[in-house]
């Protein structure tokens, strides 16, 4: 009993000392906040080259995984407790943290952004007074990452039609390959979302979010439930035990060379890389019905990193802020994290990040995260929770795809 | 050993099949736990039952500085025991003349204690929020403190009076004759009589707080400041391909509630017996 | 009664007002942090229709489930594992605390636990081929069928030592010579259980009965660790809290909108329902317990 009391004793004062010393910040310290938990050595990286030409300013980086993310840093914001820099989502899923009068616009204190194309920064614009509220840092492509490798060895060259890639991923299963990571367990549903957008503008073609802005083609449009019906024909060629197996598990399939394909955005390359340099991988647009012209590929605005109003560093964020604004950042980026980045201009020095620039010859909107993440319910988040049980046969794709427009039918409104 | 002794150790014997089984289930994972924080990432996938081939310690050193452990054990040991520490003192102070004094107010102001025992304070999460936000308590272990004691008085309270109303009356009358205060009373008389339930509001007070991932969640966002559970939920979300890091990650949050268990199991068996349960 | 004062003054500021005020806030419109005009009953009408009512009557019946899983997983078995113990007497000492060492892990911890356990590719899946009861990958986890049970569980595993110590301290108490007349009368050990013992058990049946159902109707932890705050997959392991959560700090849709005015709703019928029943319980084995004596 007395070793216990002893304990408990050194424990009280413990916590009286560590309440005396809590709360200093350091001065010239300003914390940022990102989800991209995948990135945090290369970020370090990059960050340290800034303070090696700032000395007087270090950039602390935290990181949130992505599912616990937005609610984490909203909460913090209302509690006046957030980063002084954080990593913003884009389009609609900004806004309420701008409705909040969370964010500080930079049109004025960050001149660098006139130097954007608009493609990048629609991202991150507050719809209610066109201001921007962050500094966006890529524009993603998706599409087939595929290990050069294997495909090689089974003498599969890049398919060019949906027949050939069906064609190519019977050849791999007979050979004992597993021909596409993937898997949606446990919050990984989001990457199950970005399968509907690798494959998806193949099926629609690449005027189909226009069509759907202005109101004249909905989810329930048959193209859109093909488009589904497809992301679902090809569950034979998934993980297996694909609805226990989650976004991690299946992008570790895919670094060490089990899987010889991995339906993922650009973001994958650099932690793919990092993950496992010996990897040899590139990426193809997935193919179309036809092998006619350049395949319609999704693309948008990732994200941006904005400035927090509460924040007590401001000025020394901003210049961090100008620094991820500027093309000394657009390389750094584009060299240790391997996507392409928002300010065009940068070097593609890395051959898998020129293929994903090549990508971006036919380029549409990521449907479902530019078009239908403004309001609750997004789309993104009935595909999300029905998605597994779509391709595991215990929801038919013309029932997801009637429960997404009955959904966004609630709140979405055609633009003319 | 006669017919009938045989035949009787043959009847339990399916009742201690049982009881074995159980043991299993609860002692297996336990050892999958163990020896995988020794084996490398890749031997886990490999051999998942056996003993390591070569015992490595690596697992721990990276959880140790990688994710920077260190820390979030300082902020947990903190947090218990500031909450420990606060709840005993003032619980001890309110039940000693709740209990001991015949006082027309006591009987309901411990019924307005009591029901704390049981109100689901999960669900007051946003207006509690909204007052840590106005006292400055986000993102503070002080914040914390505050709230796991104000959670666990009704339970101290309860027990502490409980223990002190059967204390008989001659124990303090001498004292009181000899001129000692109130709080003189408490401390050398009282207090030391009741060890036992102090003890036990003691351990079951750290067990919860230090087990607690809900109000970490909602109040800390600073690494500096979270808490081993709300540390680990980041964390394999962060690290889920290192298993061996992770495995050992939880090897090592489980060290100090798995120290206190050895110590205080008897203590511990016979406090949830009487007061029934500590959730 | 300046001795009280301090513990008063921090149980009121930390429990009762911000449980008060929330109550109280559940009849006002909300914007973000801030309290709008008053509704009435606005937000409780909300809750109870699209896109609200499949959420909340899902998370309602995950929770019902719940308890019920425990009471016949958990504390059935309890009962059992506690009577072969209380029958074996001496040397039951170590087997009762290491029936009871998960108890003290938090439920964090044992729910990462069992989430690296039971992935596919994982110890459970391995253990289940070599004993032929599965071929193929273990996928229960993300199975919208079957994730609820397997968290359901998992609980049980964590907590089975609690009406194990409740069950045998419970036993204890009891006259042994009641246990003596049963015997000579010739009644199997399963009978004395069911027909002489189980009768004089219900305090502790009532206050784990009591226990379970407060625990289950709070559940979260596990929840959020195995299988995130949405309650996956396809919300089939969203629980009240889980859901209550989301509107409260953002996580519903996942884009950092909150609805406060819906959570505070939600918290006050779940206020009302824990407390209702939870009188109800502890009234009616009040009376068995009367009744019996």
């Amino acid at each position: 009993m007395l070793n216990v009391r002893l304990r408990w004793k050194t424990a009280a004062i413990g916590a009286l000392a560590l309440a005396a010393s809590a709360l200093t910040a350091t001065a010239g310290e300003v914390t940022l906040w990102s989800w991209r938990t995948e990135d945090q050595a290369a970020m370090e990286k990059i960050f340290t080259a800034f303070t090696a030409k700032n000395p007087d300013i270090t950039v602390k980086l935290q990181f949130t995984p992505d599912a616990d993310y937005q609610n984490r840093l909203s909460t913090a914001l209302r509690g006046g407790k957030g980063p002084d820099i954080a990593q913003l989502k884009a389009y609609g899923e900004l806004q309420p943290l701008v409705d909040g009068g969370y964010l500080d616009a930079l049109d004025e204190s960050v001149p660098q952004l006139k130097e954007f194309g608009e493609a990048a920064l629609g991202g991150s614009r507050g719809v209610a007074d066109g201001k921007l509220y962050g500094v966006p840092y890529s524009t993603p492509v998706m599409g087939v990452f595929y290990n050069t490798e294997i495909f090689e060895k089974n003498g599969i060259a890049v398919p060019k039609t949906y027949d050939e890639f069906v064609a190519a991923c019977d050849k791999l299963k007979a050979a004992g390959v597993l021909p596409i990571a993937a898997g949606g367990a446990n919050g990984s549903a989001w990457a199950l979302e970005i399968s509907v957008g690798v494959v998806g503008p193949t099926v629609y073609g690449a005027g189909f979010y226009d069509e759907m802005m202005s109101g004249k083609a909905k989810f329930t449009d048959a193209r859109y439930v093909q488009a589904l019906e497809r992301v679902k024909a090809l569950a034979p060629y998934y993980s297996d035990g694909f609805a226990g197996v989650d976004y991690t598990t299946a992008t570790q399939q895919f670094i060490s060379g089990k899987a010889a394909m991995f339906f993922g955005g650009a973001w994958e390359n650099g932690s793919f890389k990092a993950q496992n340099p010996n990897l040899k991988f590139s990426i193809f647009p997935f193919p179309a019905d036809k092998a006619e012209g350049a395949v319609p590929v999704s693309t948008f605005s990732d994200g941006s990193y904005g400035l927090v109003s509460d924040s007590e560093h401001k000025e020394d964020a901003t210049k961090v802020l100008q620094f991820i604004a500027s093309a000394e950042f657009a390389q750094l980026f584009a060299d240790n994290l391997g996507w392409p980045p928002a300010r065009s201009g940068a070097t593609a020095n890395d051959p898998v990040l020129k293929a994903m620039i090549d990508m971006q010859a036919n380029p549409t909107p990521y449907l479902t995260l530019v078009g239908f993440r403004w309001q609750t319910p997004t789309a993104s988040s009935i595909l999300q929770a029905q998605i597994i049980d779509v391709i595991e046969g215990k929801i038919a794709p013309d029932k997801l795809a009637a429960d997404m427009d009955a959904g966004v039918s609630t709140w979405f409104k055609p633009k003319m | 050993m006669t017919n009938l002794d045989i035949a009787y150790h043959v009847k339990r014997l399916p009742g201690w099949v049982v009881l074995a089984l159980w043991m299993l289930v609860v002692a297996l994972p336990l050892y999958i736990l163990v020896v995988s924080c020794f084996k490398s990432t890749a031997e886990i996938y490999g051999d998942k039952f056996g003993l390591p081939t070569s015992w490595t310690l690596d697992n721990f050193v990276n959880a140790w500085t990688k994710a920077q452990f260190a820390r979030y054990m300082v902020n947990s040991f903190a947090v218990t025991g500031g909450a420990v520490v606060l709840t005993l003192v003032v619980s001890a102070m309110a039940a000693f003349p709740l209990s001991r004094y015949q006082l027309g107010w006591s009987s309901p102001v411990l019924a307005f204690f009591l029901a704390g025992v049981m109100l689901p304070i999960r669900l007051a999460s946003v207006e509690l929020f909204t007052l840590m936000k106005s006292l400055d308590l986000l993102d503070s272990r002080l914040g914390l403190v505050f709230v796991y004691s104000a959670i666990r008085i009704p339970f101290a309270v309860f027990i502490l009076a409980n223990f002190m109303r059967v204390l008989p009356r001659e124990l303090e009358e001498a004292a009181r004759l000899d001129g000692a205060g109130e709080g003189r009373i408490l401390v050398s008389i009282i207090l030391p009589t009741i060890r036992p339930a102090i003890a036990i509001v003691a351990i079951f007070t750290a067990i919860a707080v230090w087990n607690d991932f809900f109000f970490p969640l909602i109040f800390i966002f600073d690494d500096d400041y979270k808490t081993v559970p709300l540390a680990i939920t980041t964390f394999i979300g962060q690290f889920r391909t290192d298993w061996g890091m992770v495995f050992a990650s939880l090897a090592i949050s489980m060290m100090p509630v798995l120290v206190m268990y050895l110590l205080l199991a008897r203590q511990i068996r016979e406090g949830v017996g009487a007061t029934g349960g500590l959730k | 009664m300046l001795f009280v004062l301090p513990a008063l003054a921090i149980y009121c500021l930390f429990v009762v007002y911000p449980l008060a005020t929330s109550l109280w806030g559940s009849f006002f419109e909300w914007k973000g942090l801030r309290m709008r005009g008053f509704v009435g009953l606005d937000n409780f009408a909300r809750l109870f229709v699209d896109p609200s009512w499949p959420k909340l009557s899902g998370a309602f019946a995950h929770n019902v489930f719940w308890f019920a899983g425990i009471m016949v997983l958990q504390n059935g078995l309890g009962l059992v594992f506690a009577y072969l113990l209380f029958l074996r007497g001496r040397g039951t000492a170590f087997l009762q605390s290491a029936f009871f060492f998960p108890a003290v892990l938090s439920p964090v911890i044992v729910g990462a636990l069992w989430r690296l356990l039971l992935t596919p590719d994982g110890v459970v899946e391995a253990l289940l081929h070599k004993l032929g009861l599965l071929d193929g990958r273990l996928t229960i986890l993300g199975d919208s069928t079957w994730a609820l049970w397997v968290l359901i569980a998992v609980d049980a595993w964590n907590w089975m030592g609690l009406p194990v110590l409740i069950f045998t301290a419970g036993l204890r108490q009891i006259q042994p010579e009641v246990f003596e007349a049963a015997r000579l009368d010739g009644a199997g050990a399963g009978r004395v259980l069911w027909s002489i013992a189980l009768p004089q058990l219900i305090p502790s049946i009532s206050s784990l009965t009591t226990l379970t159902f407060i625990n289950t109707f709070n559940q979260f932890d596990l929840v959020y660790v195995m299988q995130g705050v949405q309650g996956n997959p396809n919300f089939s392991t969203d629980t009240l809290v889980t859901y209550f959560y989301r509107l409260a700090f953002g996580a519903e849709g996942a884009v950092g909108i909150t609805d406060i005015g819906l959570a505070l709703a939600l918290g006050t019928l779940l206020f009302l329902l824990l407390t209702i029943v939870t009188i109800a319980l502890l009234r009616f084995f009040e009376r068995r317990t009367v009744r019996l004596t």
